[in-house]
Protein backbone atom coordinates (compact mmCIF):
# COMPACT_ATOMS: atom_id res chain seq x y z
CA UNK A 1 0.00 0.00 0.00
CA UNK A 2 1.32 3.47 -0.89
CA UNK A 3 1.23 5.57 1.98
CA UNK A 4 -0.47 8.77 1.25
CA UNK A 5 1.36 11.57 -0.14
CA UNK A 6 1.37 15.16 0.48
CA UNK A 7 -0.14 16.13 -2.62
CA UNK A 8 -3.02 13.81 -2.48
CA UNK A 9 -3.49 14.58 1.20
CA UNK A 10 -3.71 18.26 0.15
CA UNK A 11 -6.07 17.16 -2.91
CA UNK A 12 -8.41 15.60 -0.84
CA UNK A 13 -8.01 18.22 1.82
CA UNK A 14 -8.85 20.96 -1.33
CA UNK A 15 -11.77 18.82 -2.01
CA UNK A 16 -13.04 18.77 0.84
CA UNK A 17 -12.62 22.80 1.04
CA UNK A 18 -13.60 23.39 -2.23
CA UNK A 19 -17.56 23.76 -1.33
CA UNK A 20 -16.65 25.66 1.41
CA UNK A 21 -15.67 28.76 -0.53
CA UNK A 22 -19.26 30.48 -0.71
CA UNK A 23 -20.45 33.79 -0.78
CA UNK A 24 -21.28 33.36 2.82
CA UNK A 25 -19.78 30.47 4.67
CA UNK A 26 -22.06 31.08 7.80
CA UNK A 27 -25.53 30.67 5.98
CA UNK A 28 -24.39 28.09 3.99
CA UNK A 29 -23.40 25.75 7.06
CA UNK A 30 -24.63 26.99 9.76
CA UNK A 31 -28.54 27.09 9.32
CA UNK A 32 -30.18 24.08 10.94
CA UNK A 33 -27.27 23.45 13.62
CA UNK A 34 -27.79 24.43 17.29
CA UNK A 35 -24.83 23.87 20.32
CA UNK A 36 -21.72 22.31 20.29
CA UNK A 37 -22.63 21.25 16.59
CA UNK A 38 -23.12 24.94 15.46
CA UNK A 39 -19.84 25.53 17.62
CA UNK A 40 -17.92 22.98 15.82
CA UNK A 41 -19.54 23.95 12.66
CA UNK A 42 -17.98 27.80 12.92
CA UNK A 43 -14.91 26.34 13.79
CA UNK A 44 -14.32 24.17 10.78
CA UNK A 45 -15.81 26.35 7.99
CA UNK A 46 -14.44 30.14 9.78
CA UNK A 47 -10.76 29.02 10.18
CA UNK A 48 -8.16 31.72 8.54
CA UNK A 49 -6.58 30.11 5.28
CA UNK A 50 -3.15 32.05 5.74
CA UNK A 51 -1.81 33.36 8.51
CA UNK A 52 0.43 36.48 9.01
CA UNK A 53 3.77 35.71 10.39
CA UNK A 54 4.23 36.60 13.55
CA UNK A 55 7.14 39.32 12.81
CA UNK A 56 4.64 41.34 10.93
CA UNK A 57 1.42 40.72 13.31
CA UNK A 58 2.33 44.68 14.38
CA UNK A 59 2.56 45.88 11.00
CA UNK A 60 -0.25 44.11 9.91
CA UNK A 61 -2.43 45.81 12.23
CA UNK A 62 -1.26 49.22 12.05
CA UNK A 63 -1.96 49.16 8.69
CA UNK A 64 -5.67 47.17 8.93
CA UNK A 65 -6.34 50.10 11.72
CA UNK A 66 -4.94 52.51 9.17
CA UNK A 67 -6.97 51.68 6.41
CA UNK A 68 -10.25 51.30 8.78
CA UNK A 69 -9.88 55.19 9.47
CA UNK A 70 -7.77 55.57 12.77
CA UNK A 71 -5.33 53.92 14.53
CA UNK A 72 -6.47 53.79 18.05
CA UNK A 73 -5.47 51.81 20.89
CA UNK A 74 -7.75 48.97 20.79
CA UNK A 75 -8.05 48.60 24.55
CA UNK A 76 -8.35 52.24 26.26
CA UNK A 77 -9.79 53.59 22.69
CA UNK A 78 -7.00 56.74 22.75
CA UNK A 79 -5.44 57.44 19.85
CA UNK A 80 -2.07 55.64 20.44
CA UNK A 81 0.67 58.20 22.20
CA UNK A 82 3.84 59.36 20.44
CA UNK A 83 4.46 56.73 17.68
CA UNK A 84 2.13 54.13 16.56
CA UNK A 85 5.28 52.23 15.45
CA UNK A 86 6.40 51.73 19.07
CA UNK A 87 2.82 50.15 19.87
CA UNK A 88 2.59 46.70 21.27
CA UNK A 89 0.69 43.95 20.10
CA UNK A 90 -1.40 41.59 22.85
CA UNK A 91 -3.46 38.57 23.02
CA UNK A 92 -7.47 38.96 23.43
CA UNK A 93 -7.00 35.60 24.33
CA UNK A 94 -3.01 35.46 24.98
CA UNK A 95 -1.34 32.53 23.61
CA UNK A 96 0.22 31.50 26.50
CA UNK A 97 -3.13 30.54 27.80
CA UNK A 98 -3.34 27.66 25.47
CA UNK A 99 0.36 26.39 25.82
CA UNK A 100 -0.78 22.86 26.35
CA UNK A 101 -1.61 23.18 22.41
CA UNK A 102 1.55 24.08 20.41
CA UNK A 103 -0.74 24.18 17.08
CA UNK A 104 -3.34 26.44 18.78
CA UNK A 105 -0.84 28.79 20.57
CA UNK A 106 0.99 29.27 17.33
CA UNK A 107 -1.88 29.99 15.40
CA UNK A 108 -3.86 31.71 17.57
CA UNK A 109 -0.44 34.40 18.32
CA UNK A 110 -0.65 35.15 14.40
CA UNK A 111 -4.40 35.30 13.75
CA UNK A 112 -5.33 38.70 13.45
CA UNK A 113 -8.93 38.48 14.29
CA UNK A 114 -7.80 37.76 18.70
CA UNK A 115 -5.13 40.64 18.28
CA UNK A 116 -4.95 44.01 19.88
CA UNK A 117 -2.54 47.08 19.02
CA UNK A 118 -2.08 48.85 22.19
CA UNK A 119 0.06 51.33 24.12
CA UNK A 120 3.22 49.25 25.50
CA UNK A 121 2.46 50.48 28.98
CA UNK A 122 -1.23 49.21 28.65
CA UNK A 123 0.15 45.69 27.19
CA UNK A 124 2.63 45.39 30.41
CA UNK A 125 -0.10 46.04 33.05
CA UNK A 126 -1.95 43.92 31.10
CA UNK A 127 0.24 40.94 31.03
CA UNK A 128 -2.38 38.31 30.47
CA UNK A 129 -5.07 39.20 32.75
CA UNK A 130 -8.49 38.48 31.09
CA UNK A 131 -10.95 41.21 30.66
CA UNK A 132 -13.87 41.81 32.67
CA UNK A 133 -14.97 44.45 34.97
CA UNK A 134 -11.79 46.23 37.60
CA UNK A 135 -14.53 47.87 39.54
CA UNK A 136 -13.13 51.34 38.98
CA UNK A 137 -15.84 52.05 36.02
CA UNK A 138 -15.44 52.00 32.43
CA UNK A 139 -12.40 53.64 30.89
CA UNK A 140 -9.94 53.33 33.11
CA UNK A 141 -8.28 50.60 31.22
CA UNK A 142 -5.04 48.71 32.86
CA UNK A 143 -5.71 49.85 36.02
CA UNK A 144 -6.81 46.10 36.92
CA UNK A 145 -3.87 45.08 39.99
CA UNK A 146 -5.72 43.51 42.51
CA UNK A 147 -9.01 44.12 41.53
CA UNK A 148 -11.37 41.96 40.83
CA UNK A 149 -14.24 39.99 38.78
CA UNK A 150 -14.74 36.73 40.00
CA UNK A 151 -12.19 37.26 42.45
CA UNK A 152 -9.38 37.22 40.33
CA UNK A 153 -6.91 40.23 38.66
CA UNK A 154 -8.55 41.24 35.32
CA UNK A 155 -8.51 44.40 32.80
CA UNK A 156 -11.28 46.43 31.80
CA UNK A 157 -11.31 48.04 28.44
CA UNK A 158 -13.25 51.24 27.25
CA UNK A 159 -17.16 50.76 27.25
CA UNK A 160 -16.83 51.42 23.34
CA UNK A 161 -14.88 49.00 22.59
CA UNK A 162 -15.72 46.21 24.79
CA UNK A 163 -17.91 44.18 22.42
CA UNK A 164 -15.07 44.14 19.78
CA UNK A 165 -13.38 42.30 22.74
CA UNK A 166 -16.16 40.15 23.67
CA UNK A 167 -16.67 39.25 19.85
CA UNK A 168 -12.89 38.50 19.89
CA UNK A 169 -12.97 36.42 23.02
CA UNK A 170 -15.62 34.41 20.88
CA UNK A 171 -14.07 33.83 17.77
CA UNK A 172 -11.02 32.76 19.97
CA UNK A 173 -13.33 30.62 21.84
CA UNK A 174 -15.18 28.81 18.63
CA UNK A 175 -11.35 28.23 17.04
CA UNK A 176 -8.93 27.46 19.41
CA UNK A 177 -11.06 25.36 22.07
CA UNK A 178 -8.14 24.67 24.63
CA UNK A 179 -8.26 20.88 25.92
CA UNK A 180 -6.62 22.23 29.15
CA UNK A 181 -6.39 25.61 29.78
CA UNK A 182 -3.51 27.31 31.07
CA UNK A 183 -2.56 30.24 33.61
CA UNK A 184 -5.76 33.01 33.76
CA UNK A 185 -7.36 30.98 30.70
CA UNK A 186 -8.56 28.38 33.04
CA UNK A 187 -10.72 31.14 35.25
CA UNK A 188 -12.43 32.16 31.84
CA UNK A 189 -12.54 29.27 29.78
CA UNK A 190 -13.67 25.46 30.67
CA UNK A 191 -11.89 22.03 29.19
CA UNK A 192 -14.56 21.31 27.06
CA UNK A 193 -15.80 21.64 23.69
CA UNK A 194 -18.71 23.53 24.48
CA UNK A 195 -19.65 26.19 25.85
CA UNK A 196 -15.88 26.39 26.44
CA UNK A 197 -16.79 29.58 28.36
CA UNK A 198 -17.01 29.53 31.88
CA UNK A 199 -21.25 30.65 32.32
CA UNK A 200 -20.37 33.70 34.95
CA UNK A 201 -17.94 34.85 32.03
CA UNK A 202 -20.27 34.19 29.04
CA UNK A 203 -22.61 35.68 30.38
CA UNK A 204 -20.12 38.87 31.04
CA UNK A 205 -18.91 38.47 27.35
CA UNK A 206 -22.62 38.66 26.13
CA UNK A 207 -23.58 42.01 27.82
CA UNK A 208 -20.57 43.49 26.33
CA UNK A 209 -21.48 42.13 23.47
CA UNK A 210 -25.40 43.27 23.32
CA UNK A 211 -24.60 46.81 24.75
CA UNK A 212 -21.69 47.29 22.40
CA UNK A 213 -22.88 46.17 18.97
CA UNK A 214 -20.63 45.60 15.40
CA UNK A 215 -19.78 49.16 14.29
CA UNK A 216 -19.24 50.18 10.89
CA UNK A 217 -15.47 50.28 11.58
CA UNK A 218 -15.42 47.20 13.19
CA UNK A 219 -17.28 45.64 9.93
CA UNK A 220 -14.51 47.63 8.17
CA UNK A 221 -11.50 46.12 11.00
CA UNK A 222 -12.96 42.77 10.08
CA UNK A 223 -13.14 42.92 6.33
CA UNK A 224 -9.67 44.23 6.04
CA UNK A 225 -8.55 41.24 8.25
CA UNK A 226 -10.60 39.06 5.57
CA UNK A 227 -8.54 40.10 3.34
CA UNK A 228 -5.00 39.36 4.84
CA UNK A 229 -5.79 35.98 6.38
CA UNK A 230 -8.99 34.85 4.30
CA UNK A 231 -11.44 34.70 6.85
CA UNK A 232 -13.72 36.94 8.75
CA UNK A 233 -14.64 36.57 12.38
CA UNK A 234 -18.63 35.14 12.43
CA UNK A 235 -19.64 37.05 15.10
CA UNK A 236 -18.84 40.39 13.43
CA UNK A 237 -20.24 39.12 10.41
CA UNK A 238 -23.38 37.26 12.47
CA UNK A 239 -23.77 38.88 15.44
CA UNK A 240 -26.49 36.64 15.97
CA UNK A 241 -24.50 33.60 16.61
CA UNK A 242 -23.82 34.85 19.83
CA UNK A 243 -26.88 34.65 21.35
CA UNK A 244 -27.84 30.91 20.16
CA UNK A 245 -24.37 29.89 21.67
CA UNK A 246 -24.04 31.86 25.18
CA UNK A 247 -26.74 34.20 25.05
CA UNK A 248 -31.05 34.06 25.54
CA UNK A 249 -31.25 31.41 22.27
CA UNK A 250 -28.52 28.78 23.62
CA UNK A 251 -29.17 25.45 22.70
CA UNK A 252 -31.98 26.58 20.01
CA UNK A 253 -31.68 25.53 16.16
CA UNK A 254 -29.73 28.76 13.96
CA UNK A 255 -32.06 30.04 11.56
CA UNK A 256 -30.60 33.31 9.92
CA UNK A 257 -32.31 35.85 10.30
CA UNK A 258 -34.63 35.22 12.60
CA UNK A 259 -32.93 37.43 15.11
CA UNK A 260 -31.59 41.10 14.56
CA UNK A 261 -28.25 41.37 14.10
CA UNK A 262 -27.42 43.80 16.81
CA UNK A 263 -29.78 43.92 20.00
CA UNK A 264 -32.12 47.48 19.34
CA UNK A 265 -32.11 47.22 15.59
CA UNK A 266 -35.35 46.58 13.86
CA UNK A 267 -36.65 42.77 13.78
CA UNK A 268 -35.59 42.01 10.12
CA UNK A 269 -38.82 41.69 7.56
CA UNK A 270 -40.11 38.48 6.76
CA UNK A 271 -38.20 37.48 3.88
CA UNK A 272 -39.24 36.01 0.56
CA UNK A 273 -38.66 32.79 -0.22
CA UNK A 274 -35.81 33.29 -2.46
CA UNK A 275 -34.45 35.49 0.18
CA UNK A 276 -34.49 33.05 2.43
CA UNK A 277 -32.91 30.28 0.68
CA UNK A 278 -31.98 28.10 3.34
CA UNK A 279 -29.89 24.92 3.06
CA UNK A 280 -31.23 21.76 3.17
CA UNK A 281 -31.39 19.86 6.98
CA UNK A 282 -32.14 16.79 8.26
CA UNK A 283 -35.66 18.38 9.95
CA UNK A 284 -38.78 20.58 9.11
CA UNK A 285 -41.53 21.94 10.38
CA UNK A 286 -44.50 22.56 8.78
CA UNK A 287 -43.97 26.09 10.25
CA UNK A 288 -41.21 26.53 7.98
CA UNK A 289 -43.28 26.36 4.67
CA UNK A 290 -40.47 25.61 2.06
CA UNK A 291 -37.76 23.18 1.95
CA UNK A 292 -34.98 24.87 -0.57
CA UNK A 293 -33.32 21.92 -2.72
CA UNK A 294 -30.03 23.68 -1.93
CA UNK A 295 -27.17 22.44 0.16
CA UNK A 296 -23.27 23.96 -0.08
CA UNK A 297 -22.51 19.82 -0.39
CA UNK A 298 -24.23 19.62 -3.62
CA UNK A 299 -23.59 21.62 -7.09
CA UNK A 300 -25.98 23.97 -8.00
CA UNK A 301 -27.29 22.62 -11.21
CA UNK A 302 -28.90 19.70 -10.21
CA UNK A 303 -32.36 18.13 -10.65
CA UNK A 304 -34.43 16.90 -7.97
CA UNK A 305 -36.83 13.89 -7.00
CA UNK A 306 -39.53 13.86 -3.81
CA UNK A 307 -40.14 10.58 -3.10
CA UNK A 308 -39.28 9.67 -6.71
CA UNK A 309 -41.41 12.62 -7.81
CA UNK A 310 -39.61 14.64 -10.43
CA UNK A 311 -39.66 18.35 -8.81
CA UNK A 312 -38.72 21.46 -11.37
CA UNK A 313 -38.67 24.28 -8.99
CA UNK A 314 -35.92 24.72 -6.67
CA UNK A 315 -38.56 24.90 -3.72
CA UNK A 316 -40.81 21.86 -2.38
CA UNK A 317 -43.66 23.32 -0.20
CA UNK A 318 -43.82 21.50 2.93
CA UNK A 319 -47.94 21.76 2.83
CA UNK A 320 -47.82 19.25 -0.31
CA UNK A 321 -45.58 17.17 1.86
CA UNK A 322 -47.42 14.92 4.66
CA UNK A 323 -45.69 14.32 7.79
CA UNK A 324 -42.95 12.20 8.58
CA UNK A 325 -39.92 10.72 6.66
CA UNK A 326 -38.98 11.93 3.23
CA UNK A 327 -36.32 10.71 0.79
CA UNK A 328 -34.75 13.79 -1.52
CA UNK A 329 -32.72 12.74 -4.57
CA UNK A 330 -30.29 14.44 -6.49
CA UNK A 331 -28.25 14.14 -10.04
CA UNK A 332 -26.54 15.97 -12.26
CA UNK A 333 -23.91 14.48 -15.15
CA UNK A 334 -21.51 13.65 -12.08
CA UNK A 335 -22.83 13.27 -9.08
CA UNK A 336 -26.19 11.59 -7.57
CA UNK A 337 -27.04 11.96 -3.74
CA UNK A 338 -29.90 11.10 -1.48
CA UNK A 339 -31.16 12.15 1.71
CA UNK A 340 -33.72 11.06 4.22
CA UNK A 341 -35.42 14.22 5.94
CA UNK A 342 -38.22 14.03 8.72
CA UNK A 343 -41.09 16.79 8.68
CA UNK A 344 -42.59 16.87 11.90
CA UNK A 345 -46.03 18.90 12.67
CA UNK B 1 -22.92 -50.06 28.28
CA UNK B 2 -20.64 -47.20 30.07
CA UNK B 3 -18.03 -45.86 27.61
CA UNK B 4 -15.15 -43.95 29.50
CA UNK B 5 -12.11 -42.19 28.53
CA UNK B 6 -9.12 -43.75 30.00
CA UNK B 7 -6.81 -40.80 31.26
CA UNK B 8 -4.17 -42.04 28.44
CA UNK B 9 -6.58 -41.27 25.57
CA UNK B 10 -7.93 -38.08 27.37
CA UNK B 11 -3.99 -36.89 27.32
CA UNK B 12 -3.74 -37.43 23.58
CA UNK B 13 -7.17 -36.04 22.81
CA UNK B 14 -6.29 -32.59 24.42
CA UNK B 15 -2.78 -32.69 22.88
CA UNK B 16 -3.77 -32.81 19.56
CA UNK B 17 -6.77 -30.11 20.40
CA UNK B 18 -4.57 -27.85 21.97
CA UNK B 19 -1.82 -28.82 18.63
CA UNK B 20 -4.55 -27.86 16.79
CA UNK B 21 -5.58 -24.48 18.09
CA UNK B 22 -1.60 -23.39 17.68
CA UNK B 23 -1.94 -24.12 14.10
CA UNK B 24 -5.22 -22.64 13.12
CA UNK B 25 -4.12 -19.19 15.06
CA UNK B 26 -0.76 -19.42 13.19
CA UNK B 27 -2.10 -19.87 9.91
CA UNK B 28 -4.71 -17.05 10.11
CA UNK B 29 -2.79 -13.66 8.19
CA UNK B 30 -4.99 -11.65 10.43
CA UNK B 31 -3.02 -12.63 13.64
CA UNK B 32 0.20 -11.97 12.38
CA UNK B 33 2.37 -9.48 12.79
CA UNK B 34 5.06 -8.07 9.98
CA UNK B 35 7.60 -9.88 11.93
CA UNK B 36 5.94 -13.44 11.88
CA UNK B 37 4.85 -13.24 15.34
CA UNK B 38 1.16 -13.45 16.79
CA UNK B 39 -0.82 -10.70 17.92
CA UNK B 40 -1.79 -11.90 20.87
CA UNK B 41 -5.18 -10.37 21.31
CA UNK B 42 -6.09 -8.98 18.47
CA UNK B 43 -9.24 -11.00 17.43
CA UNK B 44 -9.38 -12.19 13.55
CA UNK B 45 -11.95 -9.37 11.54
CA UNK B 46 -14.22 -10.63 8.74
CA UNK B 47 -16.09 -8.31 6.48
CA UNK B 48 -18.25 -11.25 5.41
CA UNK B 49 -21.50 -10.21 7.67
CA UNK B 50 -21.38 -6.10 5.83
CA UNK B 51 -21.66 -7.69 2.70
CA UNK B 52 -25.48 -8.66 3.41
CA UNK B 53 -26.16 -5.43 4.67
CA UNK B 54 -26.83 -3.02 2.03
CA UNK B 55 -27.88 0.13 4.20
CA UNK B 56 -25.76 2.83 3.28
CA UNK B 57 -23.57 3.63 6.03
CA UNK B 58 -20.02 4.26 7.04
CA UNK B 59 -18.99 2.81 10.80
CA UNK B 60 -15.63 3.24 12.46
CA UNK B 61 -14.82 3.29 16.33
CA UNK B 62 -15.31 7.01 15.78
CA UNK B 63 -18.16 7.89 13.81
CA UNK B 64 -21.15 6.02 12.42
CA UNK B 65 -23.51 7.50 9.52
CA UNK B 66 -26.49 5.16 8.71
CA UNK B 67 -28.71 6.78 5.69
CA UNK B 68 -32.01 5.25 7.06
CA UNK B 69 -31.47 7.35 10.46
CA UNK B 70 -32.21 10.48 8.55
CA UNK B 71 -30.34 13.52 8.00
CA UNK B 72 -27.29 11.78 6.60
CA UNK B 73 -26.47 13.23 2.95
CA UNK B 74 -24.40 10.73 0.93
CA UNK B 75 -23.20 11.44 -2.10
CA UNK B 76 -20.91 10.25 -4.81
CA UNK B 77 -18.93 12.68 -7.44
CA UNK B 78 -16.61 11.97 -9.80
CA UNK B 79 -13.72 14.34 -9.88
CA UNK B 80 -10.55 14.13 -12.08
CA UNK B 81 -10.28 10.91 -12.73
CA UNK B 82 -11.70 9.66 -9.21
CA UNK B 83 -14.78 8.66 -7.47
CA UNK B 84 -15.65 10.44 -4.08
CA UNK B 85 -17.80 8.99 -1.51
CA UNK B 86 -19.30 11.92 0.85
CA UNK B 87 -21.20 11.38 3.61
CA UNK B 88 -22.40 14.23 5.79
CA UNK B 89 -24.83 14.40 8.81
CA UNK B 90 -26.62 18.10 7.84
CA UNK B 91 -27.65 18.30 12.06
CA UNK B 92 -24.03 17.88 13.41
CA UNK B 93 -22.20 18.78 10.64
CA UNK B 94 -20.11 15.31 10.99
CA UNK B 95 -18.32 14.46 7.30
CA UNK B 96 -16.86 11.67 5.75
CA UNK B 97 -15.06 12.07 2.37
CA UNK B 98 -13.49 8.89 0.59
CA UNK B 99 -11.77 9.17 -2.32
CA UNK B 100 -10.78 6.31 -4.98
CA UNK B 101 -9.49 6.21 -8.62
CA UNK B 102 -12.64 5.65 -10.91
CA UNK B 103 -13.26 2.47 -12.18
CA UNK B 104 -12.06 0.86 -9.54
CA UNK B 105 -12.81 -3.01 -9.49
CA UNK B 106 -13.15 -5.95 -6.47
CA UNK B 107 -9.84 -5.87 -4.56
CA UNK B 108 -7.52 -3.79 -3.13
CA UNK B 109 -7.79 0.18 -3.88
CA UNK B 110 -4.69 2.03 -5.71
CA UNK B 111 -4.13 5.47 -3.09
CA UNK B 112 -7.31 5.56 -1.05
CA UNK B 113 -7.93 8.53 0.37
CA UNK B 114 -10.04 9.17 3.78
CA UNK B 115 -10.69 12.65 5.18
CA UNK B 116 -13.42 12.65 8.82
CA UNK B 117 -14.04 16.27 9.24
CA UNK B 118 -11.62 17.73 7.47
CA UNK B 119 -8.58 15.90 8.47
CA UNK B 120 -7.05 13.12 6.53
CA UNK B 121 -6.82 9.79 7.96
CA UNK B 122 -3.81 7.64 7.77
CA UNK B 123 -4.54 4.57 6.12
CA UNK B 124 -3.21 1.39 5.58
CA UNK B 125 -5.11 -0.09 2.85
CA UNK B 126 -8.66 0.27 1.26
CA UNK B 127 -10.18 -2.69 -0.45
CA UNK B 128 -13.44 -2.98 -2.46
CA UNK B 129 -15.02 -6.40 -1.64
CA UNK B 130 -18.25 -6.18 -3.03
CA UNK B 131 -18.91 -3.62 -6.24
CA UNK B 132 -22.14 -3.50 -8.82
CA UNK B 133 -24.30 -1.11 -10.14
CA UNK B 134 -26.28 -0.61 -7.17
CA UNK B 135 -23.38 0.15 -4.94
CA UNK B 136 -19.84 -0.48 -3.59
CA UNK B 137 -19.01 -1.92 -0.45
CA UNK B 138 -15.05 -0.76 1.29
CA UNK B 139 -13.35 -2.42 3.95
CA UNK B 140 -10.67 0.42 5.22
CA UNK B 141 -7.99 -0.27 7.35
CA UNK B 142 -5.72 2.21 9.69
CA UNK B 143 -2.33 1.72 10.43
CA UNK B 144 -3.46 1.09 13.91
CA UNK B 145 -5.17 -2.16 12.60
CA UNK B 146 -8.71 -0.85 12.79
CA UNK B 147 -11.29 -1.37 10.56
CA UNK B 148 -13.76 1.54 8.82
CA UNK B 149 -17.02 0.22 6.78
CA UNK B 150 -18.13 2.18 4.09
CA UNK B 151 -21.25 1.57 2.03
CA UNK B 152 -22.75 3.64 -0.42
CA UNK B 153 -25.29 2.02 -2.27
CA UNK B 154 -29.03 2.58 -4.16
CA UNK B 155 -27.66 5.67 -5.53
Amino acid sequence: MKPLTSSSAAALLLATQALMLSADTVDDYAPGRSGEALKNTLARHCRPTTLTDESAVHDCLLDALGRSGKVYDMISGLRLRGDAVSSAVTGTVPSDWERVSPEYQAAIARDLHNLLLTDPVIALDRQSLPFAITGLGAGIPGAATGISFNDIDCIEPVDSLKGDIARKIFYAATLYPCELWSGWGRNVFENTPYPTLRSSWGDLYMKWHRNDPVSESEKRLDATFSTLQGNSNPFVTHPALAEYLWGDNAGEIYLPGSLPDNPGETPPTEPTPQEQRLPLRAVYRHSDRYIYLYSPYIPENATWTVDGNAVTTDTVDIATLSDGTHELRYRTTSSSGKLLILIKP
Amino acid sequence: MKHRLSPITAAVLLCLVSCSRDKTMYDDPDTLNPDGGHHSSMPSYTFEPELSDDRCRFVSPDIELYYDNGGILFCRDQEDGRTVYRAVDLQTGSEVLFSMPAGAIKGPVISPELAIDGKVVALSSATVERIEKSGVWIDILTPDNKHSVLVVSGL
